[in-house]
């Protein structure tokens, strides 16, 4: 019975050297982790994400310790973040040409030409003691990684040694991510809104008529009516407006055009178009609309009415948003005009360039 | 014949038998002394202690005995003595003290009367720092069987890496004179050990594009499932808005997003800034790019008009660009209760790009664009919560061009970065 005793002592000998020789091997670890506060609040924001382009890197954080301060390291991985883990020095990455362009909190650090490398920028100052505040480094004078969509991440220490050289005494790390810009792609067509109709709104979303009726006509006073057209484009050198067409007919019987702007003369047999409004007859509307489209010279005189097969009515120069522009229609007859049904039918075309 | 022993012959087997009668006799004797002696203390077993902490030189702690007795008696005092060693002599543990505390648990004891510490013995209890002499008066007997018993306010030994041992010892008596069962316990007192890990800094962020439209669609998995690198929103037109994705007219049916992963506990922010491209005046807005456009709103250059930092719906046909954020998609969070229209997502849009109100998922709070190039916040992490497990931005852009915007292909780009604070 006494042998159970010995063989429970035995055991627990062999499970506290296993545990003491445990001990022994992660000790120095422990002691590690131990000696290093971690800097809080930390942070980088960069300027740019893009890889391969010039950017700032703005570091943010809070010491911990108080005690002397103589460099801060800013080593710059790929793979962890970790201290005591190899570090993996970003493609693309050269540190050598970084400048420190403003710093707030501990200061009175400047870039260590010596002891920084592609990716280990060291910040060097005399040996002092440092306060628990939060603190900021801009860096700027290099260019980001080279690998689109990857992790970086910026292992920080603070050092009592002025070349960040031995143990630090806090450090902390922090991460970017490079991304490749984002684009957004649209397409803007060529342009031209054009609508005819008796009436049509400013910007084309309706149009309705496509008829008018003159009564009868009189030898005593002069008849009218008035059709609308809009139209806008986005070609650089605008649009032209053309009527097509001929004067009022009846058969053989001619109602004829004016050719060149004259005023309405009723008694007269005349048939002629302009743009404007009028008082001579009462027709017509001014152009309307935010565009720079306007009625050519022949048709732009309230008043004076003119009508060629293929005229340039209306045009603009420039991208126009739409106008909205009246054709006022002039009808004289004589006594003499030959009764009949007269009519015609114009067309108004559009021509842009593009 | 039968031969006759000589008398001196006789005398020496008398002698002998006698001898041997004697021998016999005190053997027997010797045997009975010696049964006598085992049956006066059985050996406990099943025996174990249990400390509350094997810290050494923790004090206040609990030992609770665990042994089945061997004998039905009755146990009215109990000796304690912690040793260094199961058998033979005794040297006290360094630092231990067991001599204090009271009864703290019990189980399967036959009688309820509870044990006190006495601090004076008798017999074969010395109480000592190593010592713990308990008594009761029960004089009814306790059925053999198991049982524990807790003892507070006792003192694991300050050398750490070393077993001690309990021997416990049952007298039927309330004064540790008739033993009735016996036994040794062990435990060990060890060496804190301190466990460290390190969790790493971890951000994942990617931008892409996605047919995704929605809260809830898994994007990917996570950040290795996103790609793309554009989103077309197709033929622009002066009467009507397009919004992301567009699947007509050269559209490519996409939105941007923006997924984010981190362990970041102090929060993280998202911004964009458009990448200024070449040419003269709006070099962030939708433009052609290397296009001389004029300073201002002006709706025939070859730029256009980017809505600017405020939101606003887009109204035909005034040109505009703009981004707006449909809503948080959460459809790859894994790690916790992640939905966008109950608010329970960590990642917010921000004000000027909530595509729409309470927590909605859509466009209709409208669109901005900040085309100058300066970091402007999109979306972070207000609440309570800060870390991100795969959230992601549905990034929807929009414009309209006016009636003059010239033809040809308009781009925008735009940096996205995250800032996690560790």
């Amino acid at each position: 019975m006494a042998v159970k005793p010995l063989l429970t002592k035995h055991h627990s000998l062999a499970r506290i050297l296993l545990l003491s020789f445990i001990s022994l091997l992660l000790l120095p670890f422990f002691t590690f982790q131990a000696s290093a506060q971690q800097l809080t609040g930390r942070s980088i924001t960069v300027s740019t994400a893009s890889p391969s382009v010039a950017v700032t890197h703005d570091f943010r954080f809070t010491y911990v310790s108080t005690s002397s301060v103589g460099s801060l390291v800013f080593e710059y991985c790929d793979n962890s973040p970790l201290p005591y883990q190899p570090c993996n020095a970003p493609p693309g990455l050269d540190l050598t040409p970084a400048t420190l362009s403003s710093q707030t909190g501990n200061t009175g650090f400047g870039v260590d030409a010596i002891d920084t490398t592609a990716n280990r920028l060291v910040l060097s100052r005399a040996p002092a003691a440092s306060t628990a505040t939060p603190s900021e480094y801009v860096i700027t004078g290099f260019n980001n990684p080279s690998v689109p969509s990857s992790t970086e991440f910026i292992r920080i220490a603070t050092y009592a040694t002025a070349d960040g050289s031995g143990s630090f005494t806090d450090n902390g790390s922090v991460a970017y991510a490079t991304t490749n810009p984002f684009l957004v792609g649209a397409f803007v067509p060529p342009f031209l809104r054009f609508c005819v109709g008796i009436t049509v709104a400013s910007n084309c979303s309706s149009a309705s008529g496509n008829s008018i009726d003159l009564g009868d006509l009189s030898a005593s006073h002069a008849s009218s009516a008035q059709s609308q057209f809009a139209a806008g484009t986005n070609d650089t050198s605008g649009f032209s407006i053309y009527s097509l067409g001929t004067t009022m007919t009846s058969g053989n019987n001619v109602i004829p055009q004016l050719n060149s702007p004259s005023p309405s003369i009723a008694g007269t047999s005349q048939f002629g178009i302009n743009l404007r409004a009028n008082s001579s007859p009462s027709v017509g509307q001014e152009p309307s609309g935010t565009g720079s489209a306007a009625p050519t010279a022949n048709y732009a005189t309230p008043n004076s009415y003119m009508f060629s097969d293929g005229d340039s009515i209306a045009a603009s120069t420039l991208p126009t948003d739409f106008n909205r522009m009246t054709v006022a229609y002039l009808v004289n007859v004589s006594a003499g005009q030959s009764p009949g049904i007269y009519s015609t039918t114009l067309t108004y075309m559009a021509v842009v360039q593009f | 014949m039968q031969k006759t022993m000589p008398s001196k012959h006789k005398s020496y087997i008398k002698r002998a038998q006698l001898f041997g009668t004697v021998l016999i006799l005190a053997i027997m004797s010797l045997t009975s002394l010696l049964v006598t002696g085992n049956a006066g203390a059985a050996q406990i077993t099943t025996r174990s202690l249990t400390i509350s902490s094997g810290v050494p030189s923790a004090s206040s702690q609990t030992y609770t005995y665990g042994f089945t007795t061997a004998t039905t008696a009755a146990i009215q005092s109990i000796e304690f003595e912690a040793c260094t060693t199961a058998i033979g002599t005794c040297t006290g543990p360094t630092g231990q003290t067991i001599n204090a505390g009271t009864e703290a648990s019990r189980s399967g004891w036959t009688n309820a009367t509870t044990f006190v510490r006495n601090a004076t013995g008798a017999n074969g209890c010395t109480p000592a720092a190593n010592v713990l002499c308990l008594d009761r008066t029960q004089v009814a007997g306790e059925t053999a069987g198991a049982r524990t018993l807790g003892w507070n306010t006792q003192t694991n030994p300050s050398t750490a890496n070393v077993a001690f041992f309990i021997r416990i010892t049952t007298y039927s008596d309330a004064a540790w004179l008739t033993s009735v069962d016996t036994g040794t316990v062990a435990s060990a007192v060890v060496q804190t050990l301190t466990i460290n890990a390190a969790v790493a800094e971890i951000l994942n962020f990617c931008v892409g594009s996605s047919i995704v439209n929605d809260a809830t669609t898994s994007i990917a998995t996570d950040c290795t499932g996103v790609s793309g690198t554009s989103v077309n929103i197709g033929t622009l037109d002066p009467v009507s808005v397009n919004v992301s994705p567009i699947n007509t007219n050269g559209g490519d049916n996409k939105n941007g997003v923006a997924m984010v992963r981190t362990n970041a506990s102090n929060g993280t922010v998202i911004y964009y800034d458009a990448i200024q491209q070449s040419g003269t005046n709006h070099l962030g807005t939708l433009r052609i790019s290397g296009a001389s456009c004029n300073a201002g709103s002006v709706s025939t250059d070859q730029c256009i008009d980017a809505q600017g930092a405020t939101q606003a719906a887009f109204t035909p046909p005034t040109e505009k660009f703009g981004m707006t954020i449909g809503g948080t998609n959460c459809g790859s969070t894994t790690s916790y209760s992640c939905v966008y229209a109950s608010g329970t997502n960590n990642l917010e849009p921000s004000t000027n790009y909530v595509g729409a109100a309470a927590n909605a998922y859509g466009t209709s709070n409208g669109f901005a664009w900040v085309e100058s190039g300066t970091a402007t916040q999109i979306a972070d992490t207000p609440g309570a919560t800060k870390v991100i497990d795969d959230e992601a931005l549905v990034l929807r852009f929009a414009s309209i061009s006016a009636i003059t915007t010239p033809f040809g292909s308009y781009t925008a780009q735009a940096d996205f970065i995250a800032v996690p604070t560790y």
